[in-house]
């Protein structure tokens, strides 16, 4: 799954030595240390990492909920904190881990909610979003409410609202996490197309290594807290057909899986 | 029911004409024994009293009762009576309704002015409200006002609470949601927090208007002239029992009314 990237460009996003900390009365938890990496446009990087590394701190960081304590985050080159709150054109978009559709709302008046915040609900945004609804099968259920829906179909009405502020950067925080097993397959395998055919950048935080190394051009693995990048890892597969799910038979599959899961071991072990 | 039965099976089989006819036969009996209890009831209070069993002086009779309603009915008064504290419910429910979303929503958008009040709203809800009316009658004299101030009294601390303890459950990544939407606390409060608290809005309401017809007739008692309080009062001042019973039965049914008619709306809305 290699991806042409021309390095000359500039990356989209960049991380400088980014460290946080949590401040409770107990005192200070170092989360982040000093991470940094760069990310190119078009790009698909995993972030793995144990559980209660900081990969959510780190997504929030990237969606700019939080300021970072020390070191920089840019996005084009400029702060990317600063960016958020300037204004609404926000250019990352984040995906949750559960699609947290509003009951109260139909699917289409849930996918347009970014939209309709930003105050960007022109007769061109809205016929995009009903092209997205119709290119993923979701156009003739736009007016049945989040629960009348299959979980697959749920995750994808998430996507759209997502992809409707047309972000330029994706952040998919364990979006599969909530969905059974043959969901989980379908959808990751939807998602990743709708992300390649789009030419989105995006971030997936996962702890499934299968699903990392399927799914992005390139792997980051996250030391325990405070966390670290250990490593980075390119993936390039040869997929034996068309069909993203069937990285599993890639030659490379196993050779990757194993070194990844070492790292990580190793990591524990320390 | 009957159309949805007929949606599923157009001929309804045996078994389920024998459950229908088994489940209409229960409801009658049920409605029957009902309407048979409280005819005996009134039969045997009437008799009692009409063979001087027990002291109608003190207990009173239906047919006492009804004869003095219908004697009301004639010269208006009882109208007259039902429609003051109807109203007197009414306006201070209205208020209570009003001030406590306003009062909730406030607390939701300042949070240092929630922590600052709360605990003056917490030891205002567990004060015994009719506590309060000799208070306000102090301040405000006799009158209307003064009831009207009393039945706002009673509901409103709790009803803010209440409200405001509802808006705090709404889940917390919903509300991630709308921040990474680029959506601000005011669109957190309209497009999240206020359509998915409807339901506890509409159930706050039920007890509300129960609470100010409590908070209603304890000023009657104490401040009025008029009113099915004040009715009940001087009933019982001047031993006329029939007049006691009387306001206490309109003010059951009219309670009762109260409660249906915001079950009712909360049905259709919800």
């Amino acid at each position: 799954m290699t991806i042409q990237v021309s390095h000359t460009e500039p990356p989209i996003l960049q991380l400088h030595q980014v460290s946080f900390s949590y401040h409770t009365l107990q005192g200070e938890t170092p989360v982040l240390h000093q991470v940094s990496f760069e990310i190119q446009q078009g790009e698909f990087i995993s972030v793995i990492g144990p559980s209660g590394a900081g990969k959510s701190t780190l997504l929030n960081l990237l969606a700019g909920l939080i300021p970072v304590e020390e070191g920089k985050i840019l996005f084009l080159g400029k702060d990317l904190y600063l960016q958020k709150k300037e204004g609404p054109s926000f250019p990352l978009g984040y995906m949750l881990q559960q699609d947290q559709l509003f009951e109260f709302r139909t699917i289409w008046q849930n996918v347009i909610l970014g939209l309709e915040i930003n105050k960007k609900l022109t007769s061109d945004n809205i016929s995009y979003v009903n092209s997205l609804l119709k290119k993923y099968n979701l156009y003739e259920f736009k007016d049945k409410k989040p629960s009348q829906l299959s979980g697959g179909m749920r995750q994808r009405a998430a996507l759209i609202r997502t992809l409707a502020l047309r972000p330029k950067i994706l952040l998919l925080d364990e979006p599969f996490s909530a969905l059974d097993y043959q969901t989980r397959l379908e959808v990751s395998g939807d998602i990743a197309k709708i992300i390649k055919e789009n030419n989105i950048t995006a971030i997936l935080v996962t702890h499934n290594l299968s699903e990392a190394i399927g799914l992005s051009d390139r792997v980051l693995v996250l030391s325990p807290r405070p966390a670290t990048i250990i490593k980075q890892l390119p993936i390039h597969l040869t997929l034996p057909s068309d069909n993203l799910l069937s990285y599993r038979l890639a030659p490379e599959f196993n050779t990757y899986f194993n070194e990844l899961w070492e790292d990580l071991n190793h990591e524990k072990q320390k | 029911m009957k159309n949805k039965n007929n949606k599923e099976s157009q001929i309804p089989s045996a078994n389920q004409k024998e459950f229908l006819r088994k489940y209409h036969k229960e409801k009658n009996s049920i409605r029957l024994w009902r309407s048979f209890l409280f005819l005996a009831f009134l039969l045997l209070w009437e008799g009692l009293s009409f063979f001087h069993v027990i002291d109608s002086f003190f207990f009173s009779s239906p047919l006492q009762i009804f004869s003095l309603f219908f004697k009301m009915c004639k010269n208006f008064e009882i109208f007259k009576h039902i429609g003051i504290t109807l109203t007197e419910t009414f306006l201070s429910f209205f208020a209570v309704t009003l001030l406590s979303v306003i009062v909730a929503i406030s607390l939701f958008t300042w949070p240092k002015a929630a922590k600052i009040l709360e605990p003056a709203l917490v030891v205002l809800n567990s004060l015994p409200k009719s506590a309060l009316a000799p208070l306000i009658i102090v301040w405000l004299g006799t009158g209307i006002k003064t009831i009207i101030i009393a039945g706002i009294s009673v509901a409103v601390f709790g009803s803010i609470i209440n409200l405001y303890a509802g808006f705090l459950q709404v889940e917390k990544e919903k509300i991630k949601l709308i921040i990474t939407l680029g959506g601000g606390r005011k669109d957190v409060l309209f497009k999240l927090i206020v359509p998915s608290c409807t339901p506890l809005i509409l159930s706050n309401m039920k007890v509300n208007i129960g609470l100010c017809l409590v908070g209603v007739i304890i000023g009657e008692f104490l401040a009025a002239k008029e009113g099915l309080g004040y009715l009940i009062i001087y009933g019982s001042q001047i031993f006329q029992l029939d007049l006691l019973i009387l306001s206490i039965t309109i003010l059951c049914i009219i309670a009762n009314l109260f409660y249906k008619t915001i079950q009712y709306t909360e049905n259709k809305l919800l």
